[in-house]
């Protein structure tokens, strides 16, 4: 990084990011090495041993397929959801756009105890559906429901600034060409989201990869059945196995880094797009 | 044909357009001019079917259209904005209306090269609207709204975005295009050369009605409102008193005692408070006095302003009052650019034929 001296030449200085780098070693890149350091200690074997277990493999498996169902449902509802507020016009739209995002203002573990509340044995609606032997808590569509419900605002926040930006015009001279609403969504509005529409997906991805408060009340953490990867950590960890719970957190890590390093680069790409 | 009859709409309290009604004949091009704000955006989209009007209707060829969306009216729609989906190529740009009409693949390919012949752009099929220029993409947008043969073209302010030499350029193209398809067209835009270039008729609207609608040479030369004679090309206007009234024409007093006569025949009473108005073109400068058969007024050159084929004067007369005048620089004598100087003590002179006179309201 290269400043001017007192004299007013350029002098290379690393002074700013090593004082950014001392102050965020104990707090964000220590402990994550921490992690690292863990898992391999006792040597590559001993940390894929531990990774084979079934309840591991399991839990790795559970979160993917998870976050797949996750983004996959949160692309089409959040999408429509999108198109709904930015460009339709109804009494309420604001409001309704409030509420939507609130997830991302409640904090996880309330998202879960909410469901728990209507869906549960004992829940609002739940109890109607107890003796007829439905019960989508404590199952594989309830951490489905949950993750929904706390990784949609993700996907209506990257795709409605898109649609926003989008002139009215170009869905206007669609249809004084011909086309109906639904063929202009697809030829037009469609391919012009289909960025917006990438990040959303990866971000909701990650996030549902992630995902914790609302999981551990919705799932009930039971083993080869609802226990997400996070949720796994946190038990094999709260038993004393940190081998386990450490090569588990480290995968975890590495998928999430990778991801997380993908929406980066996508973003950049459709940044310098744009400005051409 | 294609017209509009008792036109109003309203945005909040703003009444936007004011019970306009217009009817545009088969195969002309009628140019909507006006300032911004004079509602003929609205009255374009309404005529797509874009909005719809509170009061009125929107007839083709006799039928009721007004409820009608814009998918029902088979019209083009050209855009300031060109509006090219940026996801598709030229070529798929300009057959879209043909696809979504079921069209088959060779036939969409045919009448897009013709139309992107007629435009001028056969070899960019295959770009992005990314890839192209403003003027590229405004022809691109006037080829796809031709692709499928619209009953009526409507541009909006289609060279408002571009610079003025691509503006220039592309008007007479688009012209020649329009008339090489021979489709009904409705134009909108501020720009009054590119309304005079272009039309067949316009219709000058002030504040959401329509003041005048005629050729432009009529439009130009005989205004029926103040608005419309001050809002097209320039005009030097003078209050003045009817003072005799003949067959052939008649006089006027101007203001400051000078007297004008104007051959035509006219409605008009001895005594009639009148708005004489004449062109800055329409005056010569002379150092002679002006003729029986001419108009005349004497001042001083106040200003004096060289602008390449025309020179521009400023005339002080004796009640105080500036005159614009414009000089084609048609001599070049003895090596002076500019033929008068300033404070020269000159005749303006005009003919008797020229001077727009309207009843003072």
């Amino acid at each position: 990084m290269k400043s001017n001296g007192m004299a007013g030449q350029k002098v290379t200085s690393f002074l700013p990011a090593g004082f950014l780098l001392v102050v965020m070693l104990p707090l964000m890149i220590l402990p994550l090495a921490a992690v690292f350091i863990y898992a391999l200690q006792e040597g590559p074997k001993t940390f894929m041993a531990a990774l084979a277990t079934r309840d591991a493999l399991f839990a790795l498996r559970f979160s993917v397929i998870i976050a797949f169902a996750t983004a996959a449902v949160n692309v089409v509802l959040g999408t429509y959801a999108a198109y709904v507020l930015s460009k339709t016009r109804f009494p309420g739209r604001e409001q309704l756009g409030i509420i939507l995002n609130l997830p991302v203002a409640i904090p996880n573990v309330v998202v879960g105890t909410s469901l728990l509340l209507l869906w549960g044995p004992i829940g609002i609606l739940g109890k109607f559906l107890e003796p007829l032997g439905i019960q989508p808590m404590f199952t594989a569509f309830g951490v489905l429901l949950a993750h929904i419900f706390v990784t949609f605002p993700y996907m209506v926040g990257a795709v409605k600034p898109v649609l926003d930006d989008l002139p009215v015009t170009y869905e206007e001279a669609a249809y004084t060409i011909g086309a109906s609403r639904r063929q202009t969504f697809y030829h037009v509005v469609f391919p012009a989201l289909r960025g917006g529409i990438i990040t959303g997906a990866l971000l909701t991805f990650a996030h549902s990869l992630g995902e914790f408060g609302a999981t551990v009340m919705v799932s009930g953490n039971l083993r080869l059945q609802t226990q997400t990867a996070p949720l796994y950590i946190f038990s094999q960890f709260e038993g004393g196995n940190i081998a386990a719970a450490n090569s588990v957190a480290a995968i975890l890590a590495v998928i999430s880094f990778f991801l997380f390093s993908l929406i980066l680069y996508w973003n950049r790409k459709r940044e310098s797009k744009k400005a051409r | 044909m294609i017209g509009i009859e008792g036109i109003s709409k309203r945005f909040g309290d703003n009444e936007v357009v004011k019970d306009m009604s217009l009817t545009v004949k088969d195969g002309e091009l009628l140019v909507l001019l006006g300032a911004s704000g004079s509602g003929k955006s609205t009255v374009l989209r309404m005529v797509a079917g874009l909005i719809f009007p509170d009061e009125g209707r929107v007839l083709l060829d006799g039928v009721d259209i007004t409820r009608s969306s814009p998918r029902e009216r088979n019209f083009g729609y050209v855009f300031q904005n060109y509006s090219i989906f940026p996801s598709m190529t030229v070529a798929e740009n300009v057959e879209f209306g043909l696809k979504i009409r079921k069209k088959p693949p060779e036939e969409r390919k045919r009448q897009r090269q013709r139309l992107l012949e007629m435009v001028g752009l056969e070899e960019l099929g295959e770009r992005y609207a990314s890839q192209l220029s403003g003027g590229q993409l405004q022809r691109v947008a006037l080829a796809r709204s031709l692709a499928y043969n619209p009953r009526v073209l409507l541009l909006d302010e289609p060279f408002g975005a571009l610079d003025a030499k691509t503006r220039i350029q592309l008007r007479q193209a688009v012209r020649n295009v329009i008339r090489q398809v021979n489709v009904t067209t409705i134009m909108v835009t501020h720009d009054q050369d590119e309304a005079f270039e272009m039309a067949d008729r316009i219709a000058i609207l002030n504040e959401g009605r329509i003041d005048q609608l005629g050729r432009p040479s009529d439009i130009y030369y005989h205004p029926i409102t103040y608005f419309t004679a001050d809002f097209v090309g320039e005009i030097n206007f003078f209050a003045g008193t009817v003072t005799r009234v003949e067959r052939e024409g008649c006089e006027i007093e101007l203001a400051g005692g000078i007297r004008v006569f104007r051959r035509g025949a006219y409605p008009f009473a001895p005594g009639m408070p009148v708005r004489y108005g004449i062109r800055p073109e329409q005056m010569t400068i002379s150092l002679l006095e002006p003729k029986s058969h001419e108009n005349g007024i004497s001042g001083i050159i106040e200003k004096n302003l060289f602008l390449g084929d025309i020179t521009r004067y400023a005339i002080r007369l004796s009640d105080a009052r500036l005159l614009d005048v414009r000089i084609l620089n048609y001599l070049f004598m003895d090596g002076m650019a500019m033929p008068y100087d300033l404070n020269e003590e000159v005749w303006l002179i005009w003919s008797q034929g020229s001077g727009i006179i309207l009843a003072d309201a």
